[in-house]
Parts: structure tokens; C-alpha cells; sequence
């Protein structure tokens, strides 16, 4: 920076931060780990296999909001049916009934200090055969406040990963009620 | 130095305060889903919707050939081959402007989805309520 015409020294000390602000402002995509949930609502445990196959959500660019992945979401959806034992387990395919859960939307704020992010996903579960047992639009909603989360782009994510945790956790109470 | 420090402070609230910026525009289907045979639609007019999105979507149905009409949301079913809701989100930048649609085409028994499109443009690349009504219709339909 001594290389630097005077005027324009002392520069370097805001470009710095400036730099490190823009970098911390790049969007991360959901984590599985985040749409975990610690406890479910779970009335019945079903003695049966499943498969899992996500749809509708994409991959999450740096210069975009936070986003879910299909991978990512079908991740969260097997631990979480582990962890709750809704099925008595998670196979890649071939199980007992089939559990589709496709995105449909994502609302997500632009700005502003408490981020409430809204999703609908659509829930279907089949029968091996292919005939379809249960199929409802599940609505959640999560908000994350500046004192939970004090950088933007990290309080989109949060919230984002809460609102997708609690439609899978009212997914699986739902099928956990269904008689299999 | 004041200055440089109240500048400094101004872009680190924003940072904070912002969740990220991109234009989108997307459509699909629902794994399974068909629109195909689907002739009449029943547009929900949404409560808070003072832009009448709900008619550009109407009038954009009828156009595409299809037949379609407006009314309240109501417990299923629908008197329609299909349901159409909507969200819309707006901003304001120096003049309000239409930042976000998502529109959603259901079942008319139980409201599953069956199709959905976003389409979303920031202040620099805003579209008219007209034209966002026309891109997302326009990615729904081409949806596979």
C-alpha cells in the first residue's frame, strides 16, 4: 500500500473488510443437518421398508438466496425417518411403499431484520405396486430473528432449513397416523 | 475518517440485512403430474392481491385456449379441472414493482400440486405484472 499515491493509502483498510463483507455475503444452500429435527411427533411406527425420492429443489448459487437441494432434502428426509423410526428403515429402492416429496415453493424475504421463510411440499406415498396411499400439500414456516442470526445470508439459511424441518416433521406425524 | 466510517458501517448493515439478489424464472411439473386434459381453470383470487394478477392470469389462461374464471378460496373440491394459486411479492424502488410470482396449479379435490413456476427480478431487470404473469404461465406450461 506505500506504493500507492498518498491520497489513495489507508485504502487497503476499508477494501479489506469491504472484500471479507462481500464474501460473507455469498448465499449457502441448506444443510441436511439443519432440516433434521431433534424430536417428532410420532403417533404410530410402521413396521415396513421405504424408499425416498425428492423433486423440485435446486442447487443454491452465490450470488442467489438460499436454496434445498434434492440431495440435500433427501438426506434430511431419510435421517429424520431413522431417527423418528416412522418406517423401520430407509432403503434406495425396492422397499414397502415408495415416499415422494417434491418442492413446490419457497418463500423467502429480500431484506429486512426477522427472515420468515414459507415452504409447500407435496407428499405422496405409494404402495410398492404403485398405488397411492396418502397425498397432501404440507405448508410450513419458520422466522429467524437478527438476535438468533446476525449476518443476512446466514439468517435466510436458518430459517430456510427450519422451515423445510418442520414440513418433514409434520410430514412424517401425518404418516405416522395413517394406517399402513 | 468519520465519513469513511459511517460509509464502512452503511455497507456492513446492508450486508447484513440482504439475503442475496439473482433474476429467476422457473417452471415444472410434479413427478407423476399431467396437465394434459385439463381445460378449465378456477383462478383463487388472492384477498391481498390489489394488482389484479388474478385477472392477468385469467385473461393469460383464456388466451393459451383454455377457459377460466375467477372466485374466493374455498374447501375442496372445485367446481374446475384445476385449481390456480398465487403469490406475489412486491417492492418498492422509487416506484413499487412486482419482485416475485409464484404460481401454482392444483388438483381440484385436495389442493396437491400438480405444477408450479416462479419467476423472480430484481429492481435492475423488473418486468411488468404482465410480463411476470406471461413468463411464469409461459414456464409452467413448457414444464415436462
Amino acid at each position: 500500500m506505500d506504493m500507492l499515491p498518498l491520497a489513495y493509502r489507508g485504502v487497503g483498510k476499508f477494501v479489506a473488510p469491504l472484500m471479507l463483507a462481500l464474501l460473507a455475503s455469498c448465499a449457502t444452500p441448506a444443510t441436511f443437518q439443519g432440516m433434521v429435527a431433534d424430536r417428532y411427533d410420532v403417533a404410530r411406527q410402521h413396521p415396513v421398508s421405504v424408499s425416498v425420492r425428492t423433486s423440485g429443489g435446486s442447487e443454491t448459487s452465490a450470488t442467489g438466496k438460499t436454496q434445498i437441494s434434492n440431495n440435500e432434502f433427501a438426506k434430511a428426509l431419510t435421517e429424520s425417518i431413522s431417527k423418528s423410526r416412522v418406517f423401520s428403515r430407509v432403503v434406495p429402492s425396492g422397499g414397502d411403499y415408495l415416499l415422494q416429496v417434491v418442492i413446490v415453493s419457497l418463500e423467502q424475504p429480500t431484506f429486512g431484520g426477522t427472515f420468515t421463510v414459507k415452504m409447500e411440499a407435496g407428499w405422496t406415498l405409494k404402495r410398492s405396486d404403485g398405488t397411492v396411499v396418502w397425498q397432501e400439500a404440507i405448508r410450513s414456516i419458520h422466522a429467524v430473528s437478527v438476535e438468533e442470526e446476525l449476518v443476512g445470508v446466514t439468517r435466510l439459511r436458518v430459517a430456510t432449513e427450519g422451515a423445510a424441518r418442520e414440513n418433514i416433521k409434520k410430514g412424517l406425524a401425518k404418516i405416522s397416523r395413517l394406517n399402513l | 475518517m468519520n465519513k469513511r466510517l459511517v460509509a464502512l458501517l452503511g455497507v456492513l448493515a446492508l450486508l447484513l440485512s440482504v439475503a442475496g439478489c439473482a433474476n429467476r424464472a422457473t417452471g415444472s411439473l410434479t413427478p407423476g403430474a399431467s396437465l394434459a386434459g385439463i381445460k378449465d381453470y378456477y383462478v383463487v383470487h388472492q384477498p391481498k392481491d390489489t394488482h389484479g394478477l388474478d385477472q392477468m392470469i385469467k385473461d393469460q389462461l383464456v388466451k393459451m385456449g383454455y377457459t377460466a374464471k375467477i372466485g374466493e378460496e374455498h374447501a375442496p373440491p372445485y367446481q374446475a379441472d384445476a385449481v390456480v394459486t398465487y403469490v406475489d411479492k412486491w417492492q418498492w424502488d422509487i416506484t413499487m414493482y412486482l419482485l416475485e410470482l409464484t404460481v401454482t396449479i392444483r388438483n381440484p379435490t385436495n389442493n396437491y400440486p400438480l405444477a408450479t413456476g416462479n419467476s423472480f427480478h430484481t429492481s435492475m431487470t423488473r418486468k411488468s405484472p404482465q410480463e411476470m404473469v406471461d413468463e411464469v404461465m409461459t414456464n409452467i406450461f413448457a414444464a415436462k
